[in-house]
Parts: C-alpha cells; sequence; structure tokens
C-alpha cells in the first residue's frame, strides 16, 4: 500500500468522523441517531471535535501530497466522506453515535502509519 | 425602488432562472457530465476497446524506445516539416506513439501526414480493430459528435455559461444549504426529489464550480475573442500567431533549406534525463529534421504538478546544444489557466484520485438527473391535486428526460456492444460505433413516447442493467481477457472495466426494481390523466 493510498484512507475515516461530528451537532440529526444530548454544551463540543478531525484531514492531505494535490484529494475525499454520512443517517441512524469513534480512531491510526514509518 | 420588490422578489427570481435555465440545457448538461465523466477513464476505455493490444509498454528505457521510433520516422516520412515521439511514461500515454507532418512522398515517405502507435518490442506499428475508444467517447463532451467544431463550440459554451449560472442559483435558491446539509427525506414525493437534488448539488459543489468554470476557461479564446483581436488584430495568421506566442515552446525558427544531419538524441535526452529524472520525458519534438535549423524539443511528464503542461528544454537539433530552459508556463496567466485546465482534464491523478474524480462526475450526472425529474414531479403532483389532466409540455419534458436520463446510459452501453460485435473487417467500422450509439440512444426517445411512462422507465432502467451488467460475459465470449484471465494476471485495465460496468449494471437493474416496486397499487389509486401515471415513480423514489 502507497502513502498515499494509506494518507487518502486516513483522510476518508477522518473525513466521516468529523461529518459525523458536525451532524450530531444538529439537533434533527442528534435526535434522529436516538442521542441524549445536553444541549447546548454538547454541541459545542462535538462541533470542536468535527473541525479539528478535518483539520487533522486536511493536515494530512498536505503533509502527503503537497497543497495542490492535497487539496485535490481532500475535496475528492470529503465529497465521498458526506455521501456516506448521509447514507447513514438516512439508512442506519443506530451507527451515527459509534460510527465517528470508530473512524475516528482508524483514521488517527492510519495516520500515525503515515507519520512513523 | 427597493420597496417595489416583493418579499422573496430576489429569491424567487433567482428560483425563476435556475428552473429555466436548468429545464432548457438540462439534457445537453447531462450528455456533457455523463459523456466527460467516462472520459477520466478515457485511457482505460481505449484499451478495453483494443483488446488486441499489450499490457502497457512503460518503464523502458527511453534511449530505446526513442531510437526505434526515430528509426521508423527516418524511413517512414523522410522530408518531413516534424517528427513526433511519444514515450510511454504514464497510465496517459501506455505505449510509444509517433506522428509527423509535411513529408515528402517524393523522397518515398508512406504518407504526408500520419499517425502510428508503435509496438515497443517488435518496432511495428500494431494493428487494432478500427475503433473510436475512449477517446471518441471523451471529446464528445465538447464536440457533440455531429456538430460542426464552431456550433459545437456555441452550444456547449452556452450550455456551461448556463451551469454555472444555475449553480450559483441553485446555492441563492437553496435556503437552508447549511441546515439541510446532510438531510434526505425518502418516501416523501416530491419532498425527497428535492432533498436528493440539492444533496447531490452540495456534496461536490466545489467540484462543480471548479469543472465548470475551468469548462469554459478552456474555450475562453473562442469565447472572447476580441481580446486577442485587441492586441493580434482579426486575421487568421494574427490569431495563429497568438496562439504561438502563447503555446509554442520558444526559440523556434523557419526551416533554412540548408541540410545538416540530425544530431544523435542520446545526448540531448540524457541531458533531459538527468534534469527531470529517469523516465520522465514525456515526448520528443523534431522540427525541421534534416535541416540546419532543426531544433528538437523535449517535454516534461505532467503528473508532478496539477497544471496541465510541464518544462520544456530547446535543443539546436545540428550542435546538439541546449538553447532554452522553458518553464512550463510564460506567464502568471498562462500558469492559471494551466492549473484551471490541469483541474479540471485530472490527468495528473493516480488511480484512487481518479476514481474520487469519476465519482464526483456521477454525483454531478445525478444532480442534473434529480434536478430535471423534480421540475416533472412538481408540476405533475400540482395537476393531479387540481385534477386536471398533464399538459403537452410536461409530457414531452417527461419522456426527454425518460430517453435520456435512462436512454444516454443504455446508448453508452451500445457503443461498448457495437465495438465488440461489429465485423473486424467493417469499412468505417469507428464511425459505425458512435452511429449506433446515437441511433439506439433515438430509438430510447422513440421509446418514451411510445411507451407509458411509468412502464417504460422500468423497460430502459432493466436494459440498462442488462446493456452494462452482461459486457464483463459480452467481453468473455468475444475475447481472451474475461475477468479470470484478467483478475488472475493482475490485468487492472480490464479487470477494472469489466467490474465497473457490472456495478453500475447491478446499480442500474436495482433501481429498475425499485421503479417497479412502487408502481402498481399507485397506479391503481391514481385515474388522472392519460393512465401513465408519473406520480407513481414519482412518490417514493430510491
Amino acid at each position: 500500500m502507497t502513502a498515499t493510498t494509506l494518507s487518502t484512507l486516513a483522510q476518508l475515516n477522518l473525513g466521516i468522523a468529523a461529518l459525523c461530528c458536525l451532524s450530531l451537532a444538529m439537533e434533527r440529526h442528534a435526535r434522529q441517531a436516538g442521542a441524549q444530548f445536553q444541549y447546548p454544551r454538547m454541541r459545542t463540543g462535538l462541533r470542536w471535535a468535527g473541525w479539528t478531525l478535518l483539520a487533522l484531514a486536511l493536515f494530512i492531505a498536505v503533509a502527503t501530497t503537497g497543497w495542490g494535490f492535497g487539496l485535490v484529494y481532500l475535496f475528492g475525499v470529503l465529497s465521498a466522506a458526506t455521501v456516506v454520512v448521509i447514507a447513514l443517517i438516512t439508512y442506519w441512524h443506530r451507527w451515527l453515535v459509534p460510527a465517528p469513534l470508530v473512524c475516528a480512531v482508524s483514521g488517527s491510526v492510519l495516520m500515525g502509519f503515515y507519520v512513523f514509518l | 425602488m427597493e420597496d417595489e420588490i416583493p418579499q422573496g422578489g430576489f429569491r424567487q427570481a433567482m428560483s425563476w432562472l435556475h428552473t429555466w435555465a436548468g429545464l432548457t440545457l438540462g439534457w445537453v448538461l447531462f450528455f456533457i457530465f455523463l459523456t466527460g465523466t467516462a472520459g477520466y477513464f478515457d485511457t482505460e476505455i481505449d484499451r478495453w476497446m483494443r483488446p488486441e493490444l499489450p499490457p502497457e509498454q512503460t518503464g523502458l528505457p527511453a534511449g530505446t524506445t526513442a531510437e526505434t521510433l526515430l528509426a521508423r520516422l527516418e524511413q517512414e516520412a523522410p522530408g518531413a516539416e516534424r517528427w513526433f515521439i511519444g514515450l510511454p511514461s504514464s497510465r496517459n500515454a501506455p505505449y510509444p506513439w509517433m506522428f509527423w507532418q509535411g513529408a515528402s512522398l517524393d523522397a518515398g515517405a508512406s504518407a504526408v501526414n500520419g499517425d502510428v502507435l508503435v509496438d515497443a518490442s517488435s518496432g511495428e506499428a500494431f494493428s487494432t480493430r478500427d475503433t473510436g475508444g475512449g477517446q471518441m467517447l471523451y471529446r464528445m463532451h465538447w464536440k457533440l459528435h455531429y456538430l460542426p467544431v464552431t456550433l459545437a463550440d456555441v452550444v456547449v459554451g452556452f450550455a456551461t455559461l448556463f451551469m454555472l449560472v444555475a449553480l450559483i442559483t441553485g446555492v441563492i435558491v437553496h435556503k437552508k444549504i447549511f441546515k439541510d446539509f446532510f438531510t434526505f427525506r425518502p418516501g416523501k414525493g416530491q419532498r425527497s426529489w428535492l432533498d436528493a437534488h440539492n444533496v447531490l448539488s452540495v456534496v461536490a459543489l466545489p467540484f462543480y464550480l471548479m469543472i465548470t468554470y475551468s469548462g469554459l476557461i478552456f474555450m475562453g479564446f473562442s469565447y472572447m475573442p476580441l481580446i486577442v483581436a485587441a492586441h493580434y488584430g482579426v486575421d487568421g495568421e494574427a490569431r495563429q500567431q497568438f496562439t504561438r506566442d502563447v503555446f509554442d515552446p520558444p526559440g523556434l525558427v523557419e526551416a533554412a533549406n540548408q541540410p545538416a544531419p540530425l544530431v544523435p538524441l542520446a545526448g540531448p535526452l540524457a541531458d533531459a534525463e538527468s534534469r527531470w529524472g529517469t523516465g520522465r520525458i514525456r515526448s520528443i519534438d523534431i522540427r525541421h529534421p534534416g535541416d540546419s535549423n532543426a531544433r528538437i524539443i523535449f517535454y516534461e511528464n505532467i503528473g508532478r504538478r496539477v497544471a496541465s503542461t510541464g518544462e520544456r528544454l530547446v535543443f539546436d537539433g545540428v550542435s546538439g546544444e541546449l538553447l532554452h530552459q522553458a518553464p512550463p508556463a510564460n506567464s502568471t496567466a498562462k500558469g492559471a489557466r494551466d492549473l484551471f485546465i490541469g483541474l479540471h482534464e485530472g490527468l495528473f491523478a493516480p488511480p484512487v484520485l481518479r476514481w474520487l474524480y469519476f465519482f464526483s462526475g456521477l454525483l454531478g450526472t445525478g444532480m442534473i438527473a434529480t434536478g430535471l425529474v423534480l421540475w416533472t414531479v412538481k408540476r405533475r403532483q400540482r395537476l393531479e391535486r387540481k385534477r386536471h389532466s398533464p399538459h403537452f409540455g410536461l409530457r414531452l419534458v417527461e419522456k426527454l428526460n425518460l430517453g435520456t436520463v435512462a436512454g444516454l446510459p443504455i446508448a453508452i452501453a451500445a457503443y461498448f456492444w457495437a465495438n465488440r460485435l461489429l465485423p473486424i473487417e467493417m469499412t468505417a467500422r469507428a464511425d459505425w460505433e458512435v452511429h449506433i450509439m446515437f441511433l439506439v440512444w433515438l430509438s430510447m426517445l422513440a421509446h418514451a413516447v411510445l411507451r407509458p411512462t411509468m412502464r417504460a422507465w422500468v423497460e430502459q432502467l432493466g436494459l440498462a442493467a442488462l446493456a452494462f451488467g452482461l459486457l464483463p460475459l459480452l467481453n468473455l465470449i468475444t475475447t481472451n481477457r474475461h475477468l479470470g484471465n484478467s483478475l488472475a494476471v493482475g490485468d487492472w485495465v480490464f479487470a477494472g472495466f469489466d467490474l465497473a460496468v457490472l456495478a453500475i449494471g447491478l446499480m442500474l437493474g436495482w433501481a429498475a426494481w425499485r421503479v417497479r416496486q412502487k408502481q402498481p397499487q399507485r397506479v391503481a389509486t391514481k385515474t388522472v390523466g392519460t393512465g401513465n401515471s408519473g406520480g407513481a415513480l414519482y412518490g417514493e423514489p430510491l
């Protein structure tokens, strides 16, 4: 597996996690997921988490392939990630809470692979 | 003046513009998006449509390949004004190729101009079936195939401009772009179609803006000719001078008509490789070979940057001396143009990114399709509420939607079927592949008109599913490079094509099944109008 494939997978996982967090920060989707959140404190936290994960995805994209390629990768990956998250919300909303946890962890692990290898 | 505009007047005006610009150009845009999206795999489709070709010949030493091609050019095209050697250096150029211009028939040239794909292992020209390949399919997205160039430019330019208008007005009209960012509510009729259209439009909005704006940049010189004319004048020669100034490498000269032997390529080639790295020469362009004013231009491979051009080295063709080292772009403006063109074409994209490009293109195609369907759903629901029968305009749009959204994919599949089934020795075979594609599309439009709309959706989606899904089987019967073989030997071009069309076939089949499932009970309850009720499909989409 090449470094760019690894990086793309990391971006995808981080992107899905980020977008799940951002969607959970919206009351409509939080309710769909059946989450019992204490608004608005939880909402602020989820927003922060979402944007931080997006920043991480941007970081790994640019770190692996530079600004030019990196941004093209990131936009492509985020489109795909958004489709995944919308599918989760629409058809599998029970996964909306665990999915970002799993994806954030696997995204970080993949990112770690890239950084340390 | 302000208070004369009613509440929401601006948004309503934008909504009107979005609706009608989108509808009138929607079918052209659907065609442009779908064939353009297929174009991200143009080279791969090329190779699937020429199953006679061996695996790609990249990675060979550039010197050997260049010598082989040069020898062929000396033999086939003596006295030419230009010899061009394309080296197999990336996914974009899997085989060596060459072309020449202005060769002398008296000196024994096989043709004045020529263009040949050469087998690196034998040095002979490949003999393959006559086919338009992926290039033909990809070029349709701005040439519109049957139209003369100037007319196609105008139509595509107009459509692209209004695509940009539709994107911008769409963002204005979309009331809750952030609040509804993730919202899709299936099973709610018109609401669902609007959600689907919104969601498909927003998920890849940066891609759509980039692809549309860069599409306009592509033909900026045609769309805004007066800017060039202001500096260069209006006659043809002046425009050519402009093109040369912008695109040609520096220091090109006319022939001196003094014979002089061409310097061996080895020296300049080694120089170029030492600057760019081994295997990074994309092509060698020899002007006036055999003349004392000969020039040899080396082009760097693209693929390390997003912009569509690489560096160029200009050598004296007699002494072998390096005359110019030209940067990829000779001005900031040209650099910006090259960046947009590079982004549009995505030639730099490695496989994963190429798939993301393809996926974004499909989302855009879906955005246009859902927009077209939404127009009809909205109107049909309104009419059915009032118990009016659908008017001619609505029925026409419904038929055109069906014949295009389901019919064009069938036509594209037919293009691939024609490639495998037309007799190899047929004259004008490549032309007929395309004729068949458009004839099939035409018959799908006719089928849409003749059949009840809802039933015809099921039939055409079902046919599309079979037409794509059975392509791997057709490939199995007509070649020896079937899935079992291609997967076993790791031939990812063939395996990728077969698996992709199989997946497309399955998705189309699923769509056909869903539409069919939604039909009978709804049709029974709706008795309004002509009996081919649109509410059935549109009632519960996706």
